[in-house]
């Protein structure tokens, strides 16, 4: 019994001594490279003679417009954060949003708001998922909107 | 030795933690309270797709007889199905010509996967023949194999009358996005007019939407 103590006891202390030295050196960090950014998805839209929308909620969520065909379905953005405080409630801010317009120019754009987020606290390890939703908005005046890519961009700030 | 073991896995762990860390980091912003990133929004817009004639509507070959009175008409139905029925009851015919050289219309489309498409049609004009442009077969009806408005039954066309205008009917893509319809039609003989030996030519508009 007495050497089993005195033997296990060395390992013990290196393990805690490292996983200190992960935490000093590593800031916290969201993933944005490898987590899925919103989408709206693919689709067709009937008339743009209205206000149609697609909605997508941080629970994944989703309405469109009697008047929008999807072909793939919009989904909400998710990142990983990690190394933040532990157990704490990020504040996060959504601001600065553009609207959405063809890539390479010109056309219609669309109108992106209404972003909503998931509650992101933090768990024992500092780790959180966040989820981010929208809606977006066709102009509603009665001009066809172009085939292609569109995006554009938004600003989250974390305060924690 | 069993002590010395529990070390050495000790260490290994704290190693493979170490790698994953630093893994992850190399894919990852590094965030400061207050700290804001700049993300991305995104969605593709795909309004149009495909649809292509392959088979025009072809009556085929056959003949006619005049009523001497110059009162009846004869028609001729060619189906979806690429059968035609002649007619030879009254006093002016319709006669097949039996070369088997009958076809409806076929329209291949590709759009979105399993999504509801509407087909109408417009600007139909008649027959005329291709010497003189001045003889006239009236072309009565179109019928696709669509459904029509309402039923949803499947086999019930939709299609195009003189005077009736549209019946709008509508079909769903399948699970790779194909629909394949057909289109017969139905012409007539007008009374007084003896028809030559030509061919004849009319055309029709096919509307295809969401």
């Amino acid at each position: 019994m007495k050497n089993r103590f005195v033997n296990s006891l060395p390992a013990l202390t290196l393990a805690v001594v490292f996983a200190h030295g992960v935490s000093i050196s590593h800031a916290a960090s969201v993933d944005f490279a490898g987590g899925q950014a919103l989408d709206f998805g693919r689709w067709a839209v009937i008339d743009n003679n209205g206000n149609h929308i697609i909605k997508v909620e941080p629970d994944n969520d989703v309405y469109y417009d009697p008047k929008i065909i999807p072909d793939v379905v919009a989904r909400r953005a998710e990142y990983v954060l990690t190394n933040f405080p532990p157990n704490t409630t990020i504040d996060v801010d959504i601001d600065n949003i553009s609207g959405m317009t063809l890539n390479g120019g010109g056309g219609n754009a669309f109108t992106v708001d209404d972003f909503t987020t998931n509650t992101v606290t933090t768990d024992g390890f500092g780790d959180a998922i966040l989820y981010v939703g929208a809606t977006l908005t066709t102009s509603g005046n009665t001009s066809q909107y172009a085939d292609g890519d569109y995006e554009g961009t938004y600003d989250i700030t974390f305060n924690f | 030795m069993k002590s010395i073991s529990k070390k050495r896995l000790a260490g290994l762990g704290a190693m493979a933690l170490g790698a994953a860390m630093i893994a992850h980091s190399a894919y990852a912003a590094q965030i400061n309270s207050g700290d804001t990133v700049n993300i991305t929004v995104q969605t593709t817009v795909n309004n149009s797709f495909s649809v292509a004639v392959t088979e025009h509507l072809d009556f085929g070959t056959f003949g006619t007889i005049k009523d001497p009175a110059d009162t009846d008409t004869a028609q001729g139905v060619l189906g979806t199905d690429d059968s035609f029925t002649e007619d030879t009851g009254g006093d002016a015919k319709v006669v097949d010509a039996n070369l088997g050289d009958h076809n409806a219309a076929v329209i291949t489309v590709a759009a979105f996967a399993s999504t509801r498409l509407f087909v109408s049609y417009a600007n139909v004009t008649d027959l005329v023949d291709d010497t003189t442009g001045a003889i006239t077969l009236d072309l009565v009806e179109l019928a696709d194999n669509l459904d029509a408005p309402g039923t949803g039954t499947g086999g019930v066309a939709g299609g195009w009358t003189t005077g009736g205008g549209n019946s709008t009917g509508y079909a769903s893509t399948d699970i790779n996005g194909d629909l394949v319809f057909n289109i017969g039609g139905t012409f007539e003989t007008q009374a007084a007019v003896t028809y030559t030996s030509d061919e004849y030519a009319g055309s029709f508009e096919v509307t295809l939407s969401y």
